[in-house]
């Protein structure tokens, strides 16, 4: 079984959206509701991709608009412009 | 010809940040960068270093700018409405004063370490990142600070939080910790605070005293422990960078860093035990027992951190399995200490009500009701005959964690752990195996350890007596500090807030010891 990555984000009307993108891009995605905040785990790799973000918001997003949110996170971490992920090598 | 409208993430990031290094031409680099080589860690390529995070400096403050603005919009909000009448239970705040003397001091010693190393470093990505953290340090010392200003005007033993770090016998153990990360290189620095500290163990005190503040009503605490966790994120990740960067460099460098995981694993291990016999005791609202905690926050994540480092050559720390047993006992083990010593600390203590006795017994059904359940209702049945329990004589302190020998043994929970080992005709007493480990490798800088206790047996620390140490020594004001919570001026004070709350009523008579002296 591959290791599990996570993401913690403040449970408000911001993460919201990007909740809802994740479910939508990354099937296995585990959600949590947890007391203040939003829990996200995956096996093995987690993206949040701008495109879908923007797409639930109708608006322009930047990814690290986001951080202000992360309460914290688990995995090796990838940015780039238009998306930002997380995953194990194992 | 077609201008380019603006810079991606990372060429942006590179042109403000790598670009604007340059090779020193009249001074020698070893002259400017003098720590980088002591320790014995090879650096090939510093430009092999990566940074998840492309924040550039301009970012940076545009973004910190928000968060301190939304912070304070929430802090103003909180003590203009009396946040603090609407809390759980006023035992809550004795959680804070914990937090205030023993961790805050410590944001600001990372603040301290991380301006040092990050001036050390000859790579520039290291730089801007430490340089980034130490700044981040700094700010939640003083968001810190101001949300616990508030909560300083109602209650006690938050007067002088700075001068108590520095004096008070059980915050040695915070302070130490980070006083031995500091002491140490650059790099033994960030394989301490940021990996083993920051990376590892620090969802430990962060997410449940966060979950913990808002499960008692302590909106202003809620809202620093996310601002702060939200640069947090940042330094994790440059932890976990850091260590891939010294890995992959040279293979000297894994025997190296694996000690620093197998020392600072434990240093922290030891450390966090304040932090979840506050979870477990000091919350009258209830988010997860320590030992849940460990399971979620260690076992499950730091298994996945560590199998991703095997193909390095490293391994989990050494005492991993000594700290997984332990998750059963240090907590209480840690409260019965605080309990005995009530006279000497700047917050209440008290024994659980019967309903957290269950919760306890529920959260550790093979070690509370068998060890320790009977000792807390010998000790509430001596309460109720006024007869409360304080240790009068001064415990005995392991040399490195600082922590009163007070721990079991890992195969044994009913002996006590203790080791000894000479060093130049002197014999050294630790909790443990993992303290004695630390203390061996490094013997000459652990003998300068200012332990409270020796302190005060010496006469360093003014008066004969307890009290008066306690008194004039740590500022601690006997009778409205320290001692039993029950029938306490802040108790009797939560009572008049809330008369018709028959859930604070106490159940057992006030404690005679500070009745005598206030």
């Amino acid at each position: 079984m591959k290791s599990r990555v996570y993401i913690n984000l403040q449970d408000n009307d911001y993460a919201r959206a990007i909740v809802e993108a994740i479910v939508q891009d990354n099937p296995g995605a585990e959600v949590q509701h947890q007391p203040s905040m939003i829990r996200i785990e995956a096996e093995g790799r987690l993206e949040i991709r701008r495109e879908t973000v923007e797409g639930i918001t109708a608006s322009p997003w930047d990814i690290q608009e986001m951080l202000m949110y992360v309460i914290t996170l688990g995995g090796n971490v990838e940015e780039e412009d238009d998306r930002f992920s997380l995953h194990w090598n194992n | 010809m077609a201008v380019k409208k603006r810079l991606n993430a990372k060429e942006k990031y590179r042109c403000m940040t790598r670009d604007l290094d340059w090779e020193p031409s009249y001074q020698r680099h070893e002259d400017i960068y003098p720590h980088e080589r002591f320790e014995g860690i090879k650096i090939t390529d510093w430009d092999k270093w990566e940074d998840p995070f492309r924040l550039t400096m301009d970012t940076y403050w545009k973004y910190q700018a928000e968060k301190e603005k939304k912070l304070y919009a929430i802090f103003d909000a909180f003590s203009q409405n009396n946040g603090h009448t609407t809390l759980s239970d006023a035992r809550y705040v004795n959680a804070l004063k914990l937090f205030l003397s023993g961790v805050t001091p410590l944001e600001y010693q990372a603040y301290q370490g991380f301006a040092r190393v990050g001036r050390q470093f000859s790579g520039a990505g290291a730089r801007v990142a430490c340089q980034m953290q130490a700044i981040d340090e700094l700010r939640h010392v003083q968001t810190q600070i101001h949300a616990m200003s508030h909560y300083n005007k109602h209650f006690n033993g938050l007067h002088d939080f700075a001068h108590m770090h520095d004096r008070v016998w059980f915050l040695s153990v915070p302070k130490s910790f980070f006083e031995d990360a500091r002491t140490a290189g650059p790099f033994e620095f960030l394989t301490a605070i940021s990996f083993s500290f920051e990376y590892v163990l620090t969802n430990l005190l962060f997410v449940p005293f966060m979950s913990g503040a808002a499960f008692n009503g302590d909106m202003a605490t809620v809202t620093f422990g996310f601002s702060a966790q939200s640069d947090e994120a940042r330094h994790m990740t440059l932890g976990l960078e850091v260590i891939k960067f010294l890995l992959e460099q040279h293979e000297d460098n894994v025997p190296i860093i694996q000690r620093w995981i197998d020392k600072w694993f434990w240093r922290g291990y030891r450390l966090l035990t304040l932090v979840g016999m506050m979870m477990d005791y000091m919350l009258p609202n209830k988010v997860m027992s320590w030992s849940e905690a460990w399971g979620v926050y260690f076992e499950e994540a730091g298994g996945a951190l560590f199998k991703d480092l095997e193909r390095y050559g490293i391994r989990p720390p050494k005492y991993v399995e000594e700290a997984n047993i332990g998750k059963e006992h240090i907590t209480h083990q840690a409260w019965s200490i605080f309990y005995q010593y009530s006279q000497a600390t700047n917050f209440h203590t008290w024994m659980p009500t019967d309903e957290e006795l269950d919760w306890l017994s529920e959260k550790y059904p093979d070690t509370f009701d068998s060890l320790y359940r009977p000792r807390f209702e010998h000790w509430r049945a001596l309460q109720e005959k006024g007869e409360r329990f304080y240790n009068p004589t001064l415990p005995m302190l392991c040399q490195i964690c600082q922590i009163p020998l007070a721990f079991s043994e890992p195969d044994d929970p009913t002996t006590l752990s203790h080791r000894s080992a000479e060093h130049a005709g002197e014999r050294y007493h630790f909790c443990s195996d993992g303290c004695c480990d630390i203390f061996q490798y490094e013997p000459e800088k652990y003998i300068q350890a200012w332990l409270p206790v020796h302190q005060i047996l010496q006469g360093n620390c003014g008066g004969a007596d307890v009290e008066s140490v306690v008194r004039d020594y740590y500022n601690i004001t006997p009778g409205e500090d320290n001692f039993e919570y029950l029938g306490s001026t802040e108790h009797r004070r939560w009572q008049d807030w809330h008369p018709n709350d028959k859930g604070s009523t106490p159940a057992s008579p006030a404690d005679p010891d500070r009745r005598q002296t206030a």
